[in-house]
């Protein structure tokens, strides 16, 4: 492991990753920051460079982009009470009432040292976890793969839907829409209508960018927070490094949001909102007499789910990394950079280029220090960026989306795919129905398809190969228990509703 | 009843109905004893069908409180944003990339509320020509040209 | 690395169709006034699309970059690669088959032109292009974990006829030009094995989880398993030995008689000029035999060996013969539209 490290550090050290790193870090902020804007957003603006840069070079633009975005999004949640990413919503509970006292500096300069070591931890589980787990999971087979990917699926769909039935609706629909092309074994054209352009399927990439960035642009006519309010506030903004007693009131806090963080991260769907509420629930609870009480401005509220949102980050490029199964937005785009790169995230990549797989946790590590000495360095000018004028920003962003669908395969066809998920993103979104499980299934699709008919190739039809690999009977029955579990919780919470 | 869920879950009965017929006729081929084509479309024709009467069984018997996605006069400027979204995407084969993004980004840029014509007027040359600049000669990207570039 | 050119010429193309017949009409009355051989003559006078029908990254596509830029060099014209993926090489295919045949609209293509069409996925065949010659060739090999049980191939295929239907030969697709080695394989030695179709990404996996008892792969796709010493190669199904693994005995030498290599070639639309034809052939052998391109074969395992139009066809010939005996015999076939 040693020398395969060595290699990767020196892929991700390499001044122009570097570069990359420091950019994507300073835009992640900035998108994170900007009301209306969110991680999803930058990187539909970076994507299209990322068809044409080195994958390393473009894994470490995004790395940074997504460690960035998250922190960015605690500055919009703690200035301006409005977070920039759902991620952010907790810190904004004990950060707003700091601001207001004053202390907007204080404030700030917590959250950035807690998301440090948030990500720094997260970081080192990756590099001892990924390996490991790279291994067992090289020894999955088809029927395995199949039951990993639908537990995927469905945990995904459980934690992202209030509703079972509209996230298992929207992953459906979703497993319908990868359908569309050549079948994954045999080419066999299904559902393409005799057109060429539907032959080769429809690529999540293009999905993304429709789903994602068209809802949120036709959302952002409604809001007015322009991030003017807080130039007031920044007349008094106070030390930004945190006093040694802060530090040491931040201890319990970030540890324990650390470790729920990477854990939560690991999970697919959990992702940053549901590490950060309850790692700010147990640090509430393991506080005994704060200073400031919780909600009030206490230090550890703010620490507690700063850590764990980018701990979250860490998590979540394990599944991703070793099983290629990624748990968010983010995730799905690195693997989607990935294969555009003929770079299949998986345990082989671990194998058979194994600089590039240790490159990239040597990028994620890099991602976060720079996140610190960019966050310190020009926090102050960084705040400014608030105020960024969205008159012109939003419809920069659209064109954006239009130059992204179209890179990605030279394609016409695919801005008109590209405006369809758009138009369904705005669909789903008045019928409360999530997208999340729609994308991932999009990502996961073809692979469960493949992998099911490989194993009833393997078995010559025989379905019980999903129950006798212990691998897969255990996964299965997970997979179960997830959907069990989001029926029950979410009769619990309709009975509780007048 | 839950109008939205009704109306959606309608829409998908009609769909679920128009994919599994076509998965139907899906040809049959392949290895013996290993599944066809047609295999994995079945089962989420399946899937979908149980979901979308769970749904609307729901939306038949759940009151449902469902919020405007966005108010009345935003909700005009959000369809006057998608119009010119569909007629940038028509004309800009024909036009190219910087003569059709031009006027969409003015068209935008008004919806999203800047009524200052310089302002209008200068970002929405500057914002288009500066990405084909970047992209054609930063990243050898060449947008869409058209008539002109 | 440079970020590698992807110029974009897809609307203009879209226009291309549309001004088509109008542009017929002139270019045929424009033809009858000139000589013919002006226009060829001038050949090229702008830049070339070269059509990369693979993802960008993969084997074929570094291969083919580096072919374009040395043919821009022998041809003083920019020579842009342009990835059109999907539906195994249908969707380039059918774009370069469609395109204008001036000679400035040019196809990579692989033994998935053969495999594609035979096996009815589009409704034309390798003659419905023109072809201008192949650029180099590599064999397929039969590998095995580096720890399996059998000595040889023979010992392998011994067991698959002892015990039929029980050894699984995994390949990259159904129809593929990896399948189809392994079911002649099989037919040679006159056995009945489980054809796995694990894919390009998952293939070499199901021989390390031993999910696959051996598998037929590209040898660029096994070679930095075979160097790291995961795998093993147990014959090649080539006429002669490759200097690359030169230790690993042919098919054929072991008494099974299977030849079936992998090329990669030119094309382009049907009714190009031969003039043009022959400039782009010109630099096509040109840029194969360049030093760059040499030290990438070295490197990764294919062979260089240009071939004139007339003999690739000859070869495209015998190939689409055996690969569509393979297929009618194997019974893939029963929604064909060819």
């Amino acid at each position: 492991m040693g020398d395969f490290l060595m290699a990767g550090f020196s892929q991700a050290t390499a001044p122009s990753s570097l570069i990359a790193t420091a950019i994507g870090s300073i835009l992640g902020i900035v998108v994170g920051m900007i009301p209306g804007m969110t991680i999803s957003t930058g990187i539909i603006i970076v994507l299209p460079l990322t068809f044409v840069l080195d994958p390393g070079i473009s894994i470490a633009l995004l790395l940074g982009l997504y460690v960035g975005g998250m922190l960015g999004g605690s500055f919009a949640a703690i200035m301006l009470n409005i977070p920039g990413t759902p991620s952010a919503a907790a810190t904004a509970v004990d950060g707003h009432p700091l601001v207001e006292r004053g202390e907007a500096g204080r404030a700030l300069g917590v959250a950035v040292i807690a998301s440090f070591i948030g990500g720094l931890f997260s970081c080192l589980c990756l590099l001892l976890i990924a390996p490991r787990l790279a291994d067992v999971a090289l020894g999955f087979r088809a029927p395995d793969l199949f039951s990993l990917v639908l537990l995927g699926l469905t945990v995904i769909c459980s934690f992202a839907a209030k509703s079972w039935i509209k996230g298992l609706l929207a992953a459906a629909i979703g497993l319908a829409i990868v359908t569309v092309g050549q079948d994954p074994v045999m080419g066999t054209a299904r559902f393409t209508f005799g057109s060429t352009d539907l032959m080769s399927g429809v690529n999540f990439l293009t999905a993304l960018i429709g789903l994602f960035a068209i809802p949120q642009l036709i959302g952002n006519l409604a809001s007015t927070e322009t991030g003017t309010r807080v130039l007031r506030t920044t007349a008094r903004f106070g030390r930004v490094l945190p006093k040694l007693s802060d530090l040491r009131r931040m201890r319990v806090p970030v540890a324990i949001g650390s470790v729920v963080g990477t854990f939560l991260g690991v999970l697919p769907g959990a992702g940053g909102p549901i590490a950060a509420f309850l790692s700010y629930d147990y640090a509430q609870k393991a506080t005994k007499n704060p200073p400031e009480p919780f909600g009030s401005g206490a230090i550890e509220g703010i620490a507690a789910p700063e850590s764990a949102n980018n701990a979250v980050t860490g998590g979540a490029l394990v599944p991703m990394m070793t099983l290629g199964i990624p748990g968010d937005p983010v995730t799905a785009i690195l693997v989607g950079a990935l294969l555009v790169h003929g770079l299949a995230p998986g345990p082989l990549l671990f194998i058979e280029r194994p600089d590039f797989a240790y490159g990239v946790i040597v990028s994620f590590f890099w991602a976060n220090i720079f996140n610190l000495l960019i966050a310190l360095a020009g926090l102050r000018l960084l705040i400014k960026l608030i105020a960024l004028p969205r008159t012109i920003l939003m419809p920069a962003i659209a064109i954006l989306c239009v130059v992204g669908a179209y890179s990605l395969r030279n394609s016409v066809f695919d801005i008109y795919v590209m405006l369809f998920f758009g138009v369904l993103g705005l669909a789903m979104r008045w019928l409360d129905m999530p997208v999340v499980p729609l994308l991932l299934a999009l990502v996961l699709g073809g692979q469960l398809e493949e992998h099911m008919r490989v194993a009833l190739t393997g078995s010559q039809g025989d379905y019980s190969v999903f129950f006798t690999s212990p691998f897969s009977a255990v996964f299965l029955s997970l997979a179960a228990i997830s959907v069990v579990w989001s029926v029950i919780s979410s009769r619990r919470t309709a009975g509780g509703a007048p | 009843m839950a109008r939205r869920d009704l109306i959606a879950a309608l829409v998908l009965l009609g769909f679920t109905a128009g994919f599994g017929l076509l998965t139907l006729r899906l040809p049959d081929r392949g290895l013996p004893n290993t599944p066809g084509p047609a295999f994995f479309p079945g089962l989420i024709t399946l899937a979908l069908g149980i979901l979308t009467i769970a749904l609307l069984v729901r939306s038949l018997r759940g009151i449902a409180v469902e919020p405007a996605v966005l108010p009345g006069a935003v909700a005009t400027r959000g369809w006057i944003a998608i119009g010119a979204f569909v007629v940038y995407l028509i004309v800009m084969p024909a036009l190219g990339f910087l003569f059709a993004s031009v006027p969409f980004f003015a068209v935008l840029t008004w919806v999203y509320g800047e009524r200052r014509l310089a302002v209008v007027t200068l970002t929405s040359i500057a914002v288009p020509v500066a990405l084909l600049v970047i992209f054609r000669s930063g990243f050898q990207i060449l947008l869409p040209s058209g008539i002109g570039w | 690395m440079q970020p590698a050119p992807r110029y974009r010429a897809d609307w203009e193309n879209v226009m291309r169709d549309r001004q088509r017949s109008l542009a017929r009409i002139a270019v045929t009355g424009i033809a009858l006034a000139c000589v013919a051989d002006v226009a060829s003559a001038q050949f090229p006078e702008r830049a070339i699309e070269f059509i990369i029908p693979f993802d960008a990254g993969g084997g074929a596509d570094i291969e083919g970059r580096l072919l374009a830029e040395q043919m821009s060099r022998a041809l003083g014209v920019p020579v842009v690669p342009i990835n059109r993926p999907g539906a195994g090489g249908a969707v380039a295919y059918t774009y370069v088959k469609n395109a204008e045949p001036d000679g400035y609209t040019v196809s990579w293509n692989s033994n998935s032109l053969l495999t594609m069409s035979n096996l009815g996925n589009v409704e034309f065949g390798y003659e419905a292009m023109d072809h201008i010659g192949r650029v180099e060739f590599q064999p397929m090999v039969v590998a095995v974990a580096a720890n399996a049980r059998w000595a040889d191939l023979g010992a392998l295929l011994d067991e698959c006829a002892a015990a039929p239907n029980t050894l699984r030969i995994s390949n990259s697709g159904t129809g593929s030009a990896t399948h189809l080695g392994a079911l002649a394989l099989a037919s040679a030695a006159g056995c009945e094995a489980v054809h796995l179709p694990a894919g390009t990404r998952r293939r070499n996996a199901t021989i390390l989880s031993g999910e696959a008892d051996a598998m037929v792969a590209p040898l660029t796709g096994a070679l930095n398993l075979v160097k790291a010493r995961r795998f093993r190669v147990l014959a090649t199904l080539s006429p002669e030995r490759n200097a690359v693994i030169a230790d690993a005995p042919t098919a054929t030498e072991l008494g099974y008689d299977v030849d079936f290599d992998l090329f990669r070639g030119l094309s382009v639309p049907s009714g190009t000029p031969a003039a043009v034809k022959t400039a782009l052939a010109d630099a096509m052998t040109q840029a194969a035999q360049s030093e760059p391109f040499m030290k990438l074969a070295g490197e990764v395992g294919f062979t260089v060996a240009p071939m004139p139009a007339a003999a690739f066809e000859a070869l495209m010939q015998t190939e689409d013969t055996k690969v569509r005996a393979i297929i009618e015999s194997a019974n893939l076939l029963s929604s064909g539209t060819r």
